[in-house]
């Protein structure tokens, strides 16, 4: 039991620097390469006359925090959402926040006028919270969310606000330009004053899905066990959803769905650290953010001079891995 | 003496079916109690009301003389255990991990971990023979294995009671035999109040001192093995014809269906 434990916690702080170290590689990399030693001088000696130190701290460094913090968010929000709905193909997107999020953003940008993506959060983010209210309205019980419930009401709404989306973007060629970017899943377009917008949704939502996490854990034994171990299922379940909503409808809002990490990683997770929920959503969280920005900064690599989108990147390095990973390792599947 | 677990009274409805029917029936302290029946006669119901994860439609469970369902959920896990019949373990869990979540009513988020709960832990698997597989993968172990480790998990949960609902389901012959004799062991040691849901009545003739028949969500009758499995009493229970022979080896009494 003991070496096992010291096994699982090497293998987090491995993860947790890995992510660090690809965050701070990924400052140098982009249209114009820069030199790790210049990437040190943009922040201990900025000067705005030199082009890279303006790049690097208004570009660069937001992308990185962006990619680091939501794709952590999105591998978390994963890894509850399976343990919530004891379904290894359960998605955060299920409950219908990547839906909203889009209505959201095609209504903005038809009836507003908006066009830059980086003016998209705040639409997105209400988008989102509408979809997800309906959701939890429709999906709950007198004693707390059912799975079941949650995912039909989540298809649903999913499905309704999509029919919207589309309704619309037949009728405005000019939204479906904008869109088309926004749905493929970006850290490209973040710039600080986003950040800031959103990080407050992050202070709430990271905490709650560490509660989550615990309350969630017996339940993993299944309802009838953890009740009879005293576990209380109904405020389990609702913490954990109103935890998952509020990750994945802030990260949606920020980068666009990426739908990739909360499926994937929670899996390739499992296989490593094993079924404990607390140590599972920890591994997701760090696995999620490093997955995110490695495939980001691939995508400024592959191509010179153009730039692949991150959410297409993570499933062309994820799915590769993944398949080796369930071929090759026990304990992935459910 | 307040016995450990009393029902009074116990009604259960589903919509227009009616589940069970007025038991009232005690549980005696530091004995294995076997609960036998037809299928459908709301053993494994009862069961669930035993450990409050049904609550009846009337009458009340008491426990050692308190109100069940007043009581804190915790309160109830800290001195009552049950253990489903079908149960399942996610994927990538070990046994000294299974074993280990049958402390979650002892700890709450300021008193995680304590060398108390190890030392608990520890003596649960040593008791099911477990030991030294507290690192394997529950996949890789045989189902006789397996249901040992559930049964360690709910023993450390450190309760005198007991609720067990068919702990031999899936299991062959050897392994049956195994389990009871495990649950009759641990029952001495611990002085634990046991009552476990069987299908088989030879072997609820065999592993336990008291049986509660129930047919139709009443209790049929109830007593020592030898008193209530008799020719007679079989044929009203199970609406069988049958001898009752005395095993051999045990000297207890045996059903064999004609």
């Amino acid at each position: 039991m003991r070496s096992l434990t010291v096994r699982r916690v090497l293998f987090l702080v491995f993860l947790g620097l890995s992510a660090v170290f690809a965050g701070v590689l990924s400052l140098c990399f982009g249209v114009r390469p820069t030199q790790l030693s210049e990437v040190q001088s943009a922040f201990f000696a900025f000067d705005p006359g030199i082009a890279e130190h303006i790049v690097v701290q208004n570009l660069r460094l937001p992308r990185a925090f962006a990619a680091l913090i939501g794709g952590g968010a999105l591998g978390l929000a994963g890894a509850l959402m399976q343990v919530l709905t004891r379904n290894p193909l359960a998605d955060p997107g299920l409950l219908g926040v990547n839906g909203g999020a889009a209505m959201g953003v095609v209504i903005a940008i038809w009836a507003f006028g908006i066009t830059a993506q980086s003016t998209l959060v705040l639409p997105a983010l209400a988008g989102s919270a509408v979809a997800a209210g309906l959701v939890l309205l429709l999906g709950g019980t007198g004693r707390g969310p059912d799975p079941t419930r949650l995912i039909l009401a989540g298809a649903a709404i999913s499905a309704l606000f999509l029919a919207f989306t589309w309704s619309i973007l037949i009728l405005s060629r000019e939204s479906l330009d904008i869109y088309r970017f926004w749905v493929l899943g970006a850290f490209s377009d973040i710039r600080m004053d986003s950040l800031w917008d959103l990080w407050p949704a992050y202070a709430i939502a990271l905490p709650l899905a560490a509660v989550a996490a615990f309350l969630l854990d017996p339940l993993t034994l299944g309802e009838e066990t953890a009740r009879a171990l005293g576990a209380r299922v109904g405020l389990a379940r609702l913490v954990s959803v109103l935890a998952i909503v509020l990750l994945c409808g802030t990260t949606v809002s920020m980068a666009g769905p990426i739908a990739f990490i909360g499926l994937i990683v929670p899996h390739i997770m499992r296989s490593f650290v094993g079924a404990d929920v607390r140590v599972l959503a920890l591994a997701s969280f760090l696995a999620g953010a490093l997955l995110a920005i490695v495939a980001d900064t691939f995508g400024r690599l592959i191509l010179p001079g153009q730039e692949i989108e991150a959410g297409a990147m993570m499933a062309l390095i994820g799915g590769p891995v993944l398949v080796a990973i369930v071929r090759t390792r026990r304990g992935v599947v459910a | 003496m307040t016995p450990p677990l009393s029902c009074t009274d116990l009604h259960l409805r589903f919509g227009k079916t009616n589940v069970l029917n007025g038991i009232s029936v005690d549980l005696p302290k530091g004995k294995i109690s076997a609960i036998i029946g037809p299928n459908g006669s709301g053993k494994t119901s009862l069961l669930r009301c035993m450990g409050r994860l049904q609550r009846p439609s009337s009458g009340e469970v008491q426990l050692e003389g308190q109100t069940i369902a007043k009581m804190n959920t915790r309160d109830v896990a800290r001195r009552v255990a049950l253990l489903p019949q079908t149960v399942t373990a996610p994927a990538g869990m070990r046994v000294g991990e299974l074993i280990t979540r049958g402390r979650t009513p002892h700890q709450s988020p300021i008193r995680q971990w304590s060398a108390k709960d190890e030392k608990i832990v520890r003596h649960a698997m040593t008791s099911v023979g477990l030991a030294e597989r507290a690192d394997h993968l529950l996949e890789d172990l045989s189902g006789g294995q397996r249901q040992r480790a559930w049964i360690a998990m709910v023993l450390a949960q450190d309760t005198d009671i007991l609720l067990l609902d068919e702990p031999t389901t899936y299991l062959d012959l050897t392994h049956q035999r195994d389990v009871l004799s495990l649950i009759q062991k641990l029952q001495a040691e611990r002085q634990l109040t046991v009552a476990m849901v069987l299908h088989d009545i030879n072997l609820a003739a065999r592993f336990s001192d008291h049986i509660i028949a129930l047919k139709d969500g009443k209790l049929l009758t109830e007593g020592d093995p030898m008193n209530v499995i008799t020719q007679t009493s079989i044929q009203n229970i199970y609406e069988l014809d049958c001898n009752v022979l005395t095993d051999p080896h045990s000297g207890m009494p045996h059903v064999i269906p004609k």
